[in-house]
Protein backbone atom coordinates (compact mmCIF):
# COMPACT_ATOMS: atom_id res chain seq x y z
CA UNK A 1 0.00 0.00 0.00
CA UNK A 2 1.24 3.48 -0.82
CA UNK A 3 0.43 6.79 0.85
CA UNK A 4 -2.54 7.52 -1.46
CA UNK A 5 -4.04 4.11 -0.74
CA UNK A 6 -3.75 4.82 2.98
CA UNK A 7 -5.54 8.18 2.66
CA UNK A 8 -8.40 6.40 0.91
CA UNK A 9 -8.78 3.97 3.78
CA UNK A 10 -7.91 6.37 6.58
CA UNK A 11 -11.45 7.19 7.78
CA UNK A 12 -12.49 3.53 7.83
CA UNK A 13 -9.24 2.61 9.61
CA UNK A 14 -9.67 5.27 12.32
CA UNK A 15 -13.31 4.24 12.84
CA UNK A 16 -12.12 0.64 13.35
CA UNK A 17 -14.22 -0.52 10.38
CA UNK A 18 -11.30 -1.95 8.40
CA UNK A 19 -10.89 -5.73 8.57
CA UNK A 20 -8.52 -8.47 7.41
CA UNK A 21 -5.94 -7.78 4.67
CA UNK A 22 -6.82 -4.12 4.25
CA UNK A 23 -6.23 -3.45 7.95
CA UNK A 24 -2.95 -5.40 7.89
CA UNK A 25 -1.81 -3.46 4.79
CA UNK A 26 -2.51 -0.11 6.53
CA UNK A 27 -0.60 -1.26 9.63
CA UNK A 28 2.35 -2.36 7.45
CA UNK A 29 2.41 0.97 5.61
CA UNK A 30 2.20 2.96 8.84
CA UNK A 31 5.10 0.97 10.25
CA UNK A 32 7.17 1.94 7.25
CA UNK A 33 6.00 5.52 6.53
CA UNK A 34 6.75 8.22 9.12
CA UNK A 35 4.78 10.88 7.24
CA UNK A 36 1.52 8.84 7.29
CA UNK A 37 2.11 8.03 10.98
CA UNK A 38 2.19 11.75 11.72
CA UNK A 39 -1.06 12.25 9.74
CA UNK A 40 -2.78 9.52 11.73
CA UNK A 41 -1.42 10.99 14.97
CA UNK A 42 -2.81 14.43 14.10
CA UNK A 43 -6.25 13.06 13.27
CA UNK A 44 -6.35 10.79 16.30
CA UNK A 45 -5.09 13.36 18.67
CA UNK A 46 -2.27 11.66 20.53
CA UNK A 47 -0.31 14.15 22.59
CA UNK A 48 -1.84 17.05 20.73
CA UNK A 49 -5.58 17.79 20.43
CA UNK A 50 -7.44 15.88 17.69
CA UNK A 51 -9.03 17.68 14.77
CA UNK A 52 -12.49 17.32 16.35
CA UNK A 53 -11.23 18.74 19.63
CA UNK A 54 -9.52 21.61 17.85
CA UNK A 55 -12.68 22.42 15.90
CA UNK A 56 -14.83 22.23 19.05
CA UNK A 57 -12.35 24.39 20.95
CA UNK A 58 -12.73 27.15 18.37
CA UNK A 59 -16.52 26.77 17.92
CA UNK A 60 -18.83 25.41 20.66
CA UNK A 61 -16.19 24.57 23.26
CA UNK A 62 -15.88 21.21 25.02
CA UNK A 63 -19.20 19.36 25.16
CA UNK A 64 -18.33 16.82 27.85
CA UNK A 65 -20.71 18.10 30.54
CA UNK A 66 -23.57 18.26 28.04
CA UNK A 67 -22.74 14.76 26.78
CA UNK A 68 -22.69 13.44 30.34
CA UNK A 69 -26.11 14.87 31.11
CA UNK A 70 -27.45 13.40 27.88
CA UNK A 71 -25.96 10.03 28.79
CA UNK A 72 -27.68 10.23 32.17
CA UNK A 73 -31.09 11.04 30.62
CA UNK A 74 -33.77 8.42 30.25
CA UNK A 75 -33.25 7.86 26.53
CA UNK A 76 -30.00 9.26 25.14
CA UNK A 77 -28.90 10.01 21.59
CA UNK A 78 -27.07 7.31 19.66
CA UNK A 79 -24.53 9.73 18.19
CA UNK A 80 -23.08 10.36 21.67
CA UNK A 81 -21.26 7.05 21.28
CA UNK A 82 -18.68 8.63 18.93
CA UNK A 83 -17.84 11.23 21.56
CA UNK A 84 -17.67 8.63 24.30
CA UNK A 85 -15.44 6.38 22.19
CA UNK A 86 -12.95 9.18 21.74
CA UNK A 87 -13.13 10.95 25.12
CA UNK A 88 -11.49 9.00 27.94
CA UNK A 89 -13.11 11.22 30.59
CA UNK A 90 -16.64 10.60 29.26
CA UNK A 91 -15.88 6.90 28.77
CA UNK A 92 -15.06 6.60 32.44
CA UNK A 93 -18.16 8.59 33.31
CA UNK A 94 -20.31 6.28 31.13
CA UNK A 95 -18.88 3.22 32.90
CA UNK A 96 -19.66 4.71 36.33
CA UNK A 97 -23.15 5.62 35.14
CA UNK A 98 -23.78 2.08 33.86
CA UNK A 99 -22.66 0.71 37.22
CA UNK A 100 -25.05 3.05 39.06
CA UNK A 101 -27.93 2.07 36.77
CA UNK A 102 -27.22 -1.59 37.46
CA UNK A 103 -26.90 -1.26 41.22
CA UNK A 104 -29.59 1.30 42.10
CA UNK A 105 -32.59 -1.06 41.62
CA UNK A 106 -30.88 -3.54 43.96
CA UNK A 107 -31.18 -0.96 46.75
CA UNK A 108 -34.98 -0.83 46.58
CA UNK A 109 -35.57 -3.37 49.32
CA UNK A 110 -34.18 -3.70 52.77
CA UNK A 111 -34.56 -6.98 54.61
CA UNK A 112 -36.66 -6.29 57.70
CA UNK A 113 -36.24 -8.28 60.87
CA UNK A 114 -38.17 -11.55 61.11
CA UNK A 115 -40.85 -10.16 63.44
CA UNK A 116 -41.72 -7.09 61.40
CA UNK A 117 -44.66 -8.50 59.39
CA UNK A 118 -46.19 -10.26 62.38
CA UNK A 119 -45.84 -7.07 64.48
CA UNK A 120 -47.65 -5.09 61.79
CA UNK A 121 -50.40 -7.69 61.52
CA UNK A 122 -50.76 -7.78 65.30
CA UNK A 123 -51.02 -4.02 65.55
CA UNK A 124 -53.65 -3.88 62.81
CA UNK A 125 -55.63 -6.84 64.17
CA UNK A 126 -56.28 -4.84 67.35
CA UNK A 127 -57.87 -2.21 65.19
CA UNK A 128 -61.30 -2.66 63.64
CA UNK A 129 -61.07 -5.17 60.78
CA UNK A 130 -61.35 -3.93 57.21
CA UNK A 131 -64.85 -5.43 56.94
CA UNK A 132 -65.84 -3.75 60.18
CA UNK A 133 -64.44 -0.47 58.95
CA UNK A 134 -66.50 -0.80 55.75
CA UNK A 135 -69.62 -1.46 57.84
CA UNK A 136 -68.86 1.51 60.08
CA UNK A 137 -68.48 3.70 57.03
CA UNK A 138 -71.87 2.54 55.74
CA UNK A 139 -73.46 3.29 59.14
CA UNK A 140 -71.78 6.71 59.27
CA UNK A 141 -73.05 7.50 55.80
CA UNK A 142 -76.58 6.45 56.80
CA UNK A 143 -76.42 8.54 59.97
CA UNK A 144 -75.17 11.51 58.00
CA UNK A 145 -78.10 11.14 55.63
CA UNK A 146 -80.77 10.58 58.26
CA UNK A 147 -79.56 13.48 60.44
CA UNK A 148 -80.37 15.99 57.73
CA UNK A 149 -83.41 18.22 58.44
CA UNK A 150 -85.10 17.03 55.24
CA UNK A 151 -84.63 13.32 55.96
CA UNK A 152 -88.27 12.84 57.12
CA UNK A 153 -89.65 14.49 54.00
CA UNK A 154 -87.31 12.44 51.76
CA UNK A 155 -88.34 9.24 53.51
CA UNK A 156 -92.02 10.16 53.10
CA UNK A 157 -91.50 10.76 49.37
CA UNK A 158 -89.71 7.42 48.99
CA UNK A 159 -92.36 5.48 50.96
CA UNK A 160 -95.17 7.16 48.98
CA UNK A 161 -93.48 6.36 45.69
CA UNK A 162 -93.03 2.71 46.73
CA UNK A 163 -96.68 2.46 47.83
CA UNK A 164 -97.90 4.02 44.58
CA UNK A 165 -95.75 1.61 42.58
CA UNK A 166 -97.04 -1.37 44.58
CA UNK A 167 -100.73 -0.46 44.55
CA UNK A 168 -101.65 2.09 41.90
CA UNK A 169 -99.32 1.77 38.93
CA UNK A 170 -100.54 -0.12 35.81
CA UNK A 171 -98.45 -3.15 36.76
CA UNK A 172 -98.97 -2.94 40.52
CA UNK A 173 -98.78 -6.36 42.20
CA UNK A 174 -101.28 -5.37 44.95
CA UNK A 175 -103.97 -3.20 43.33
CA UNK A 176 -106.69 -4.21 45.83
CA UNK A 177 -104.67 -3.34 48.91
CA UNK A 178 -105.86 0.27 49.46
CA UNK A 179 -109.54 -0.71 49.13
CA UNK A 180 -109.17 -3.58 51.57
CA UNK A 181 -107.29 -1.43 54.05
CA UNK A 182 -110.04 1.17 53.87
CA UNK A 183 -112.70 -1.52 54.36
CA UNK A 184 -110.84 -2.90 57.35
CA UNK A 185 -110.52 0.55 58.92
CA UNK A 186 -114.22 1.28 58.41
CA UNK A 187 -115.15 -2.18 59.64
CA UNK A 188 -117.32 -2.66 56.61
CA UNK A 189 -117.30 -5.48 54.13
CA UNK A 190 -116.34 -5.08 50.50
CA UNK A 191 -118.94 -4.37 47.82
CA UNK A 192 -120.85 -7.61 47.18
CA UNK A 193 -120.48 -9.15 43.79
CA UNK A 194 -116.75 -8.39 43.42
CA UNK A 195 -115.31 -11.86 43.02
CA UNK A 196 -111.76 -10.79 43.93
CA UNK A 197 -112.99 -9.47 47.30
CA UNK A 198 -115.13 -12.44 48.12
CA UNK A 199 -112.53 -14.16 50.31
CA UNK A 200 -111.70 -10.94 52.16
CA UNK A 201 -115.38 -10.18 52.66
CA UNK A 202 -115.92 -13.55 54.20
CA UNK A 203 -113.08 -12.91 56.65
CA UNK A 204 -114.29 -9.45 57.58
CA UNK A 205 -117.85 -10.74 57.95
CA UNK A 206 -116.96 -13.40 60.52
CA UNK A 207 -118.35 -12.81 64.04
CA UNK A 208 -114.84 -12.72 65.53
CA UNK A 209 -113.69 -9.87 63.33
CA UNK A 210 -116.98 -8.03 63.80
CA UNK A 211 -116.65 -8.48 67.56
CA UNK A 212 -112.94 -7.62 67.95
CA UNK A 213 -112.41 -5.40 64.90
CA UNK A 214 -113.22 -1.89 66.23
CA UNK A 215 -111.29 -2.45 69.44
CA UNK A 216 -108.25 -3.82 67.59
CA UNK A 217 -108.30 -0.92 65.14
CA UNK A 218 -108.41 1.47 68.09
CA UNK A 219 -105.36 -0.19 69.67
CA UNK A 220 -103.54 -0.33 66.34
CA UNK A 221 -104.21 3.38 65.98
CA UNK A 222 -102.65 3.92 69.40
CA UNK A 223 -99.65 1.79 68.42
CA UNK A 224 -99.28 3.80 65.21
CA UNK A 225 -99.41 7.05 67.22
CA UNK A 226 -96.67 5.75 69.50
CA UNK A 227 -94.46 4.73 66.57
CA UNK A 228 -94.93 8.09 64.87
CA UNK A 229 -94.20 9.99 68.09
CA UNK A 230 -91.07 7.93 68.88
CA UNK A 231 -89.86 8.15 65.27
CA UNK A 232 -90.32 11.93 65.14
CA UNK A 233 -88.58 12.27 68.50
CA UNK A 234 -85.66 10.20 67.21
CA UNK A 235 -85.39 12.23 64.00
CA UNK A 236 -85.41 15.63 65.71
CA UNK A 237 -83.33 14.40 68.65
CA UNK A 238 -86.06 15.02 71.25
CA UNK A 239 -85.52 12.39 73.98
CA UNK A 240 -88.77 13.24 75.84
CA UNK A 241 -90.83 12.63 72.75
CA UNK A 242 -89.06 9.30 72.17
CA UNK A 243 -89.92 8.24 75.76
CA UNK A 244 -93.56 9.31 75.29
CA UNK A 245 -93.72 7.39 72.02
CA UNK A 246 -92.20 4.30 73.63
CA UNK A 247 -94.78 4.31 76.45
CA UNK A 248 -97.56 4.79 73.86
CA UNK A 249 -96.23 1.77 71.94
CA UNK A 250 -96.17 -0.26 75.13
CA UNK A 251 -99.78 0.72 75.90
CA UNK A 252 -100.82 -0.10 72.33
CA UNK A 253 -99.31 -3.57 72.58
CA UNK A 254 -100.96 -4.17 75.97
CA UNK A 255 -104.26 -2.93 74.57
CA UNK A 256 -103.97 -5.26 71.57
CA UNK A 257 -103.34 -8.20 73.85
CA UNK A 258 -106.27 -7.29 76.10
CA UNK A 259 -108.52 -6.54 73.13
CA UNK A 260 -107.91 -9.99 71.69
CA UNK A 261 -108.88 -11.66 75.00
CA UNK A 262 -111.81 -9.47 76.04
CA UNK A 263 -112.77 -6.54 73.82
CA UNK A 264 -114.94 -4.87 76.43
CA UNK A 265 -112.25 -4.68 79.09
CA UNK A 266 -110.23 -1.45 79.18
CA UNK A 267 -106.68 -0.82 80.31
CA UNK A 268 -106.27 1.05 83.55
CA UNK A 269 -103.35 2.85 85.18
CA UNK A 270 -101.09 5.00 83.00
CA UNK A 271 -102.51 3.40 79.84
CA UNK A 272 -106.10 4.35 80.58
CA UNK A 273 -107.53 6.35 77.68
CA UNK A 274 -108.16 10.01 78.33
CA UNK A 275 -111.58 11.35 77.33
CA UNK A 276 -110.04 12.93 74.24
CA UNK A 277 -108.87 9.54 73.05
CA UNK A 278 -105.23 10.11 74.08
CA UNK A 279 -103.54 8.46 77.03
CA UNK B 1 -47.27 -9.57 39.40
CA UNK B 2 -49.24 -6.39 38.71
CA UNK B 3 -52.60 -8.21 38.44
CA UNK B 4 -51.58 -10.30 41.39
CA UNK B 5 -51.16 -7.19 43.55
CA UNK B 6 -54.47 -5.76 42.30
CA UNK B 7 -56.19 -9.00 43.26
CA UNK B 8 -54.50 -8.96 46.66
CA UNK B 9 -55.57 -5.36 47.30
CA UNK B 10 -59.14 -6.19 46.29
CA UNK B 11 -59.23 -9.09 48.73
CA UNK B 12 -57.83 -6.83 51.47
CA UNK B 13 -60.59 -4.30 50.82
CA UNK B 14 -63.14 -7.07 51.16
CA UNK B 15 -61.78 -7.74 54.64
CA UNK B 16 -59.56 -10.77 53.94
CA UNK B 17 -57.02 -10.72 56.80
CA UNK B 18 -54.81 -13.37 55.19
CA UNK B 19 -54.50 -11.25 52.06
CA UNK B 20 -53.55 -8.32 54.28
CA UNK B 21 -50.74 -10.32 55.88
CA UNK B 22 -49.48 -11.40 52.45
CA UNK B 23 -49.55 -7.77 51.30
CA UNK B 24 -47.49 -6.70 54.33
CA UNK B 25 -44.98 -9.51 53.76
CA UNK B 26 -44.64 -8.67 50.10
CA UNK B 27 -44.05 -4.94 50.50
CA UNK B 28 -42.30 -4.74 53.88
CA UNK B 29 -38.79 -4.74 52.32
CA UNK B 30 -39.69 -2.05 49.84
CA UNK B 31 -41.35 0.19 52.41
CA UNK B 32 -38.45 -0.21 54.81
CA UNK B 33 -36.00 0.43 51.94
CA UNK B 34 -37.70 3.70 51.05
CA UNK B 35 -38.14 4.80 54.66
CA UNK B 36 -34.42 4.25 55.30
CA UNK B 37 -33.55 6.85 52.68
CA UNK B 38 -35.37 9.49 54.72
CA UNK B 39 -35.00 8.22 58.28
CA UNK B 40 -31.49 7.37 59.42
CA UNK B 41 -32.08 5.47 62.64
CA UNK B 42 -32.79 1.76 62.23
CA UNK B 43 -35.29 1.71 65.09
CA UNK B 44 -37.06 4.82 63.84
CA UNK B 45 -37.19 3.39 60.30
CA UNK B 46 -38.88 0.26 61.61
CA UNK B 47 -41.43 2.31 63.55
CA UNK B 48 -42.15 4.51 60.56
CA UNK B 49 -42.55 1.46 58.26
CA UNK B 50 -45.00 0.01 60.77
CA UNK B 51 -46.89 3.31 60.88
CA UNK B 52 -47.04 3.24 57.06
CA UNK B 53 -48.79 -0.12 57.09
CA UNK B 54 -51.18 0.96 59.85
CA UNK B 55 -52.07 4.05 57.84
CA UNK B 56 -52.52 1.92 54.71
CA UNK B 57 -54.78 -0.48 56.66
CA UNK B 58 -56.90 2.44 57.81
CA UNK B 59 -57.15 4.04 54.35
CA UNK B 60 -57.58 0.87 52.31
CA UNK B 61 -61.42 0.86 52.51
CA UNK B 62 -61.43 4.32 50.88
CA UNK B 63 -58.78 3.42 48.29
CA UNK B 64 -60.52 2.66 45.02
CA UNK B 65 -57.73 2.63 42.41
CA UNK B 66 -56.67 -0.93 43.14
CA UNK B 67 -54.39 -1.13 40.10
CA UNK B 68 -52.41 1.90 41.34
CA UNK B 69 -51.57 0.46 44.72
CA UNK B 70 -47.76 0.57 44.49
CA UNK B 71 -47.45 4.28 43.63
CA UNK B 72 -49.98 5.02 46.38
CA UNK B 73 -48.05 2.90 48.89
CA UNK B 74 -44.80 4.70 48.00
CA UNK B 75 -46.59 8.04 48.35
CA UNK B 76 -47.90 7.12 51.82
CA UNK B 77 -44.43 5.88 52.78
CA UNK B 78 -42.79 9.11 51.68
CA UNK B 79 -45.38 11.20 53.53
CA UNK B 80 -44.93 9.20 56.75
CA UNK B 81 -41.15 9.37 56.51
CA UNK B 82 -41.15 13.13 55.88
CA UNK B 83 -43.64 13.66 58.73
CA UNK B 84 -41.31 11.71 60.99
CA UNK B 85 -38.21 13.65 59.98
CA UNK B 86 -40.09 16.92 60.57
CA UNK B 87 -41.20 15.76 64.00
CA UNK B 88 -37.68 14.56 64.67
CA UNK B 89 -36.16 17.85 63.59
CA UNK B 90 -38.15 19.55 66.34
CA UNK B 91 -36.08 17.69 68.97
CA UNK B 92 -32.39 16.77 68.80
CA UNK B 93 -31.69 13.08 67.96
CA UNK B 94 -30.44 10.93 70.83
CA UNK B 95 -27.98 8.86 68.81
CA UNK B 96 -28.39 7.99 65.15
CA UNK B 97 -26.75 5.00 63.50
CA UNK B 98 -25.09 6.02 60.21
CA UNK B 99 -27.08 4.82 57.20
CA UNK B 100 -24.21 2.74 55.82
CA UNK B 101 -24.15 0.59 58.93
CA UNK B 102 -27.90 0.22 58.82
CA UNK B 103 -27.88 -0.94 55.23
CA UNK B 104 -24.84 -3.18 55.64
CA UNK B 105 -26.56 -5.07 58.45
CA UNK B 106 -29.38 -6.18 56.21
CA UNK B 107 -27.51 -7.19 53.03
CA UNK B 108 -28.42 -10.72 51.98
CA UNK B 109 -25.37 -12.86 51.14
CA UNK B 110 -25.98 -15.66 48.62
CA UNK B 111 -22.40 -16.34 47.49
CA UNK B 112 -19.41 -15.02 49.51
CA UNK B 113 -17.23 -14.04 46.51
CA UNK B 114 -20.04 -12.50 44.49
CA UNK B 115 -21.39 -10.93 47.63
CA UNK B 116 -18.07 -9.26 48.42
CA UNK B 117 -17.87 -7.85 44.89
CA UNK B 118 -21.45 -6.66 44.86
CA UNK B 119 -21.12 -5.35 48.33
CA UNK B 120 -18.15 -3.20 47.46
CA UNK B 121 -19.98 -1.88 44.38
CA UNK B 122 -23.14 -1.32 46.39
CA UNK B 123 -21.19 0.32 49.17
CA UNK B 124 -19.55 2.67 46.69
CA UNK B 125 -22.88 3.65 45.11
CA UNK B 126 -24.47 4.12 48.53
CA UNK B 127 -21.65 6.36 49.69
CA UNK B 128 -21.93 8.29 46.42
CA UNK B 129 -25.69 8.62 47.00
CA UNK B 130 -24.98 10.16 50.40
CA UNK B 131 -22.88 12.82 48.69
CA UNK B 132 -25.66 13.86 46.32
CA UNK B 133 -27.84 16.82 47.15
CA UNK B 134 -31.13 16.16 48.96
CA UNK B 135 -33.12 17.10 45.87
CA UNK B 136 -31.19 14.75 43.59
CA UNK B 137 -31.07 11.91 46.10
CA UNK B 138 -34.84 11.92 46.46
CA UNK B 139 -35.50 11.70 42.73
CA UNK B 140 -32.90 8.91 42.40
CA UNK B 141 -34.57 7.00 45.22
CA UNK B 142 -38.02 7.30 43.69
CA UNK B 143 -37.19 6.93 40.02
CA UNK B 144 -34.16 4.62 39.81
CA UNK B 145 -34.24 2.74 43.11
CA UNK B 146 -37.99 2.30 43.56
CA UNK B 147 -38.59 2.24 39.79
CA UNK B 148 -41.56 4.60 39.80
CA UNK B 149 -42.84 5.90 36.46
CA UNK B 150 -41.63 9.39 35.60
CA UNK B 151 -45.20 10.72 35.60
CA UNK B 152 -45.84 9.29 39.08
CA UNK B 153 -42.61 10.82 40.39
CA UNK B 154 -43.56 14.20 38.93
CA UNK B 155 -47.01 13.97 40.50
CA UNK B 156 -45.58 12.93 43.86
CA UNK B 157 -43.06 15.76 43.95
CA UNK B 158 -45.55 18.26 42.52
CA UNK B 159 -43.38 19.22 39.53
CA UNK B 160 -43.98 19.07 35.75
CA UNK B 161 -42.99 15.86 33.92
CA UNK B 162 -40.24 17.63 31.94
CA UNK B 163 -38.69 19.01 35.12
CA UNK B 164 -38.73 15.55 36.69
CA UNK B 165 -37.01 14.08 33.63
CA UNK B 166 -34.24 16.67 33.50
CA UNK B 167 -33.79 16.58 37.28
CA UNK B 168 -33.43 12.78 37.14
CA UNK B 169 -30.76 13.12 34.42
CA UNK B 170 -28.83 15.72 36.44
CA UNK B 171 -29.14 13.56 39.54
CA UNK B 172 -27.71 10.50 37.75
CA UNK B 173 -24.86 12.61 36.41
CA UNK B 174 -24.13 13.89 39.92
CA UNK B 175 -24.19 10.34 41.26
CA UNK B 176 -21.82 9.05 38.56
CA UNK B 177 -19.43 11.95 39.24
CA UNK B 178 -19.60 11.19 42.96
CA UNK B 179 -18.75 7.54 42.20
CA UNK B 180 -15.74 8.65 40.15
CA UNK B 181 -14.63 11.06 42.88
CA UNK B 182 -14.86 8.28 45.47
CA UNK B 183 -12.86 5.95 43.22
CA UNK B 184 -10.17 8.59 42.82
CA UNK B 185 -10.06 9.16 46.58
CA UNK B 186 -9.74 5.44 47.22
CA UNK B 187 -6.99 5.11 44.61
CA UNK B 188 -5.11 8.04 46.18
CA UNK B 189 -5.39 6.66 49.69
CA UNK B 190 -4.23 3.24 48.49
CA UNK B 191 -1.27 4.90 46.72
CA UNK B 192 -0.34 6.74 49.92
CA UNK B 193 -0.52 3.52 51.92
CA UNK B 194 1.67 1.80 49.32
CA UNK B 195 4.23 4.62 49.50
CA UNK B 196 4.45 4.15 53.28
Amino acid sequence: MNCEGLHEHLDAYLAGALRGDASAAVDAHLAACAECRSVVAVVRGGDRPSIVQSVLASTTGRTCSRVQEELAADGHEVFLQDHVAECAHCRRFARALARCRRILPELSELEPDADFASDVVMSTVDRPSLRHVAWRRAVDRWNGWIDRPRAARDLAVIVTAVLVLLTSSPFAPFPQLPGRALDAVRGTVAVPGRAADAAWSSVVATPTVRHHGPRLIEELDRLGDGLARAGTGFLIGDADRVVEGASEIECGLQGLWLGLRSPEERLDGPCARAPGGRA
Amino acid sequence: MHDDVTQLVRRCREGDELAWEELVRRFQGRVLGLVTHYVRSREDARDVAQEVFIRVHRSLPNFEQEDRFVPWLLRVTRTCAIDHTRRRAARPPAQDVPVENVLALADPAPDPAEHAERRSDRGLVRRALERCSELHREILVLRDIQGMALQDVAELLGIPGGTAKSRAARARAELARAVLALEDEEARSMGEEGAR
